[in-house]
Parts: structure tokens; sequence; C-alpha cells
């Protein structure tokens, strides 16, 4: 998977961010085992104590859990990865309306633009 | 430690020295055969041989002073890059304590002098063994002599013994004289080996004005000198037995000091490149 | 096991001359952690690392690494890459792996010779036949082919091309034991800023600032390169632009909204308690 890093923010959080992004696209479906710390670190070239805080945070966030002897495994819960997809979602409508509103255009010029667009694509 | 640095150091030495020492041998016993060729040769092949068989004495000669000139430098250069180098690097960050390399590398230099003056001795005796003047009989019959001569006084098998040692240590002050000028050389970012030579001869003038003053100091008691003088006549053997103890005592003394000042500006003092 | 100190440094002081290169420098490095040493040329980076690997000895002050001052025990368990070839150029690959098998007992050999042959070098060749980077990767393979406690550093990525620097830190990566310290010396920040938990920003021979990665780039919104270039930087400021250690802990974020994950605010104040 290829992973971006951009300047100026914590490193583990973008981790999580393109690892819950890879969950909920199904790159790791549901109950799939997850690649150990050193195998994500490594291709990601970060430091295994940044990925592990990553990960710890998939699994507060409930979306992977640990088994002492498994390894890290995929939540079979729908309804969480459902969720995590939801704010994944809601985040790109406000970057939607964010960007448009700097651009100058009121909320609901933006939907219209937006219901035109899908429109012409058909 | 020591002997896992020292099989390192002679890897690296064996490597440089066993071609130059077989050379020697061999060209020593090509040049030997050649003095004693008196087959009789049509003129032309004579001249060609005249000058040809001028050839391998000067090889020889050529390889003696290449010897001298690799052990001096081997004794300059095995601890200048060996260890003041970039290679300091990795020798001063191993598991062994600067002692260990110190010796190491002193030990390995005199054992490399020691088969070089072996190579140089054995070489001369190749020159000679095929014109049949020398034999193993005349080693034999030398030593015979010169114990008859001393009338079988077993000081004398002392005596060898101390010419022995003094050799050997005088070899190993000298080793250490240069590690010891070249550790000071090293002190100086800029010049380190302008410093070094400065150094040795430094210490070489400084070790002549103190000889001076015991001297001066000796010459001012002329009785000692009288005492000596009779004794030596009334007992050659005794007096250079003193005399031999003396100078190795003395050799001692300068190779501990040579040896402390090394060893304390290696720990304290290192100033790799 | 991981909060033990492997590196502690007290009143650190070396001086060449006139020139104090270490000036009373305050150190502690915990396990198990990839540190960065950063600073400009002539900051003391490589004085500090010289004085942990016992090249050099201090004037004032005490090193401890792993609880012990530097000597015989301490370079058995310290593995150093200098910024220069080290090896007799005579020797072939694999006498250079003999060598440190025989004087590190730490020494992976079958590691390296993998190594080695993943690099496709011929362990038969002789140093002095290879190119200047194949020396270097040769030379980065023995020293982390070590199992050591504290690895030393010392400019890896200086002056080699993308690939190189990738492979080097690939190595550090998948070879450093998780409960052993790295500590990186370089001026190439932004190369290496991702594998790195902490950083030590060292100014005239002080360590000016050490925090972890995340949480500078947390209270500044700013990646440790960049920080770096202001507070190193050489374009004189109207006022002393220069910002403290005490400066960021008052720099609040700026873009709180920019980031839509309430969680991580209560992970911002405690970075120890939650690695496993």
């Amino acid at each position: 998977m290829e992973w971006k890093l951009v300047e100026g923010r914590p490193i583990w959080i973008q981790l999580y961010e393109q690892l819950v992004y890879a969950i909920v696209s199904g790159r790791y479906p549901c109950g799939s085992r997850f690649p150990s710390v050193r195998e994500l670190a490594s291709q990601a070239q970060v430091n295994p104590n940044t990925m592990q805080r990553a990960l710890s945070q998939l699994d507060a966030a409930g979306l992977t859990y640990t088994q002492r002897t498994d390894g890290r495994t995929v939540t079979e819960n729908q309804t969480v990865i459902e969720i995590a997809r939801r704010t994944l979602a809601k985040e790109e409508i406000f970057r939607y309306l964010n960007g448009m509103k700097n651009l100058g255009y009121e909320k609901a010029q933006a939907v219209a633009m937006l219901e035109e667009e899908l429109a012409h694509e058909g | 430690m020591i002997g896992k640095l020292l099989k390192y150091e002679m890897r690296s030495m064996s490597r440089r020295f066993l071609p130059v020492w077989a050379a020697l041998l061999a060209t020593s016993l090509v040049t030997g055969f050649l003095f004693t060729i008196k087959v009789p040769l049509p003129p032309v092949l004579r001249d060609i041989f005249g000058m040809l068989s001028f050839i391998p004495p000067m090889l020889l000669i050529a390889l003696f002073v290449a010897v001298f000139v690799l052990s001096v430098l081997y004794v300059i250069q095995g601890f200048w890059k060996g260890l003041l180098g970039e290679e300091g690097y990795l020798m001063f960050t191993l598991p062994v304590s600067p002692h260990h390399l110190l010796i190491s590398k002193g030990l390995s230099t005199l054992i490399l002098l020691l088969f070089s003056t072996i190579v140089g001795i054995l070489s001369i005796l190749l020159l000679t063994i095929p014109s049949g003047e020398i034999t193993l009989g005349s080693f034999v019959r030398f030593f015979r002599e010169l114990g008859r001569a001393f009338g079988h006084d077993p000081r004398v098998i002392l005596l060898i013994v101390e010419v022995i040692l003094l050799i050997v240590i005088g070899w190993l002050c000298n080793i250490y004289y240069i590690y010891f000028a070249m550790a000071i050389g090293q002190l100086s970012n800029k010049h380190r080996g302008l410093m070094a030579v400065g150094a040795y001869f430094g210490i070489n003038i400084i070790l002549s004005i103190i000889m001076s003053i015991v001297l001066g100091l000796l010459s001012a008691f002329p009785d000692t000198l009288y005492i000596f003088s009779d004794y030596l006549v009334q007992n050659v053997l005794g007096a250079s037995n003193a005399f031999l103890s003396g100078l190795i005592a003395y050799e001692i003394l300068l190779l501990a000091v040579f040896y402390a000042g090394t060893a304390a500006i290696l720990k304290r003092r290192l100033n790799l490149e | 096991m991981k909060d033990e100190i492997i590196l502690a440094c007290k009143d650190l002081t070396k001086r060449f001359g006139a020139i104090c290169a270490l000036d009373n420098m305050e150190l502690q490095l915990k396990k198990g952690r990839i540190v960065g040493l950063l600073g400009p040329n002539g900051s003391g980076k490589t004085t500090l690392i010289k004085l942990i690997n016992g090249l050099l000895y201090p004037d004032e002050g005490h090193i401890w690494i792993d609880g012990v001052e530097p000597g015989v025990f301490t370079k058995s368990i310290v593995s150093y890459l200098p910024d220069k070839m080290y090896f007799a150029d005579w020797m072939k690959v694999k006498d250079l792996l003999e060598f440190f098998e025989d004087f590190y007992l730490d020494f992976d050999k079958n590691r390296a010779m993998e190594m080695i042959r993943t690099l496709s070098i011929d362990p038969e060749l002789k140093m002095k036949s290879l190119s200047k980077g194949t020396k270097e990767k040769v030379q980065l393979v023995l020293v982390m082919s070590r199992k050591a406690k504290l690895y030393l550093l010392d400019e890896p990525i200086a002056g080699v091309d993308p690939a190189a620097r990738d492979f080097i830190l690939h190595t550090v990566l998948t070879n450093y034991d998780p409960g052993s310290t790295v500590l990186i010396s370089t001026h190439l920040i932004s190369d290496v800023e991702r594998v790195l938990d902490e950083v030590v920003f060292i100014k005239q021979g002080k360590n000016i600032l050490h925090d972890s990665v995340d949480r500078i780039r947390e209270k500044t919104n700013k990646s440790v390169d960049v920080l770096f270039r202001e507070m190193f930087s050489m374009i004189p400021k109207a006022q002393d632009g220069f910002v403290r250690p005490g400066d960021l802990r008052s720099a609040a974020p700026e873009q709180e909204g920019n980031h839509p994950h309430p969680e991580n605010e209560t992970q911002n104040t405690n970075m120890e308690g939650e690695t496993k």
C-alpha cells in the first residue's frame, strides 16, 4: 500500500488515518489478519514504535483487536467499520463544502452545483 | 584478545613480506651458483654471461635494501596507518584495551624484524654454500673455537644471551620509540607527520643531554672509572657482563617510558583524523 | 525494560584547543528508541559520538552506557558506523566478516552473509576492488549485523543517492533489535524524520532540544525539518528569532480543526504510556 506522509502533522496520526482508510475501503476485510508492526513499519519506512502507536489507536477505536497468540485482526463488527466509514465520508463532505465556501459559494449553491455535475455524469 | 589481534597483524605482514623474503632467498641461491660456475664457455657466450652475471648480485643488493626499507616502513605504517589513521576507527572501537593493541603491534613488528634478520642471515649462507668454502662444519668449529678462547667459562653463554637480549630489547625499544614519536605527532591537528618527526629528534636530543649529564657526573668521580678499567683488565668477562647488564637495564627503562607514554596518549588524547 | 536508560551524559565537556566542541552536554536516551542527533556541521555531533564510543576522552563530565563508563565492556555493546571507511583495503569481504565474528560476540555472521548475498556482493572480492557505495553498504551490513545495545551511526546518509538512502534506512529498521537504541547523526533531517522516535538538537556543543518527533509535530504543527531550519537559520531575524525548548511547550497548535479525530487529543500528552 502507498503511504503518504506530509509535513507538520504527527506521523502516527497520519499512519492511523491511512490504516483506517485501508480498513473501511475493504483492503483489509472484516476478520482478516493484520500485518505485523515490523512489516508495516518497514513497508512505510517508519519507526516501528510510531507504527505501533498507530496500531494501538486502531485497537482503541475498536477497528482491530489483538490476541496474544494470533496477532492483530480486523474486527468482525460491521457497525464499527460503518461508523468509521461514515466519519471519513463526513470529512470528505465537509472538505467539499469548505472548499466551495472558500471559493465564495453558498451551501445551497454548492449542493446545486454538485447535483448538476452528477446529472452530467449520468 | 592479543592472540586474535596478532593473528590479523601476522596475516597483513606475511602478505607483504613473504614474497620479498622468498625473492631474496631465491636470488641468493642463484647468485651463489653463478659465482661457482667455472665451465669453459665459447667467447661470445662468455661476454653475454659476463654481462648477465652482474644482474643477480645487483638484484640481491636491491632486495636487501628492499627488506630493510620495507621493515622500517612497516614499523611506521603499521602504527601510523593501522592505528592512527582511518583504520584506527575500527581498531579503537574493538572491545579490547589499548594496551592489547599496542602490545600486538609491537610484538608483530618484533617478529617481523626477527624473521627479516633470519632471512638475511640465511640468504648470506645460501650465497656462500655453493662455493663449498663455508659448510655447516665451519660453524661448529667457529663456536668451538670461541668456547676454547674463553676457557669454557659458563659466563660466555651468559654473555651471548645478554648480547641477544640487548639486540632484541634494543629493537623493541626502537619500535616503541618510533610509536611514541608518532603518538606525540598525532596530537597536532594540522602537521601530524612533521610533529612526529620533530618528536623523534626531540626525544633523541633529550636522551643525549641526559646521557652527557650522567657521563659528566661519572667523570666527576675519576676513581670509579679507574676501578672499572682495573676490573676490565683483570676480568674481561665479568666487566663485559656488568656493562651489558647495565645497557639492558637502560634499554628496559627507556622501553618502559616509551610504552607508558604511548599508552597514555592513546588512552587519553587519541586524535584520529 | 523500555524505560531503562541506555545512555547518560552529565556535564560532558570536550575542548580542542580554544574550541569548546561539547559544552556541559546533558543527555539521556532510553532503550528501544531510534534517535536523531541533529545539528549543523561543527555543532559537536561527531565529538559526542566519539566520546560515547571511546575514541575521545572527555575533559570534564561523565558518560555511562548501560550504566558503565566507556571502556572494553561498553565497546562490546556499542556498534559504531563512522563517517569514513575504516578497513584495511587488502581484506576480502569474507575476511571482514571473520574479523567481526572474532572480536564481537554479538555478531551474527549468517545474517551478515545473507545481507551481503541480497546485495549481490561477492564475498571473495577485496575491499579495494569495490566501489565507494558498495564499501559503505558492506560497512553498514557489518555494523547492523551485531546485536548491540546501542548503535551509533555517524552521518550514514550524507552524500548517498536516494536508493542507497532507502537501503540504509531499511537496513536500520529491519535489523535493529527492539530493545536497543539507535543514535543517528545527520543534518539531512527530512530524509530520516519518519524513522525517528526522538530528536536531539545540538548547537555549539549543547543539547538545546530533546523531544519526540510526534510531540514536536503536535506542538508546532511543523515538521522537525522545518523547525530545525528555523532554529538554526543563518539569516538574521528582527528579534532573536530562535525557538527554545520552552517556547515549544507554550506554542498552541493552531489548526486543531483540521484533525477530525477527537481521540488524538487524549494521546497528545502521554506517549510513553501508550506503546506496548
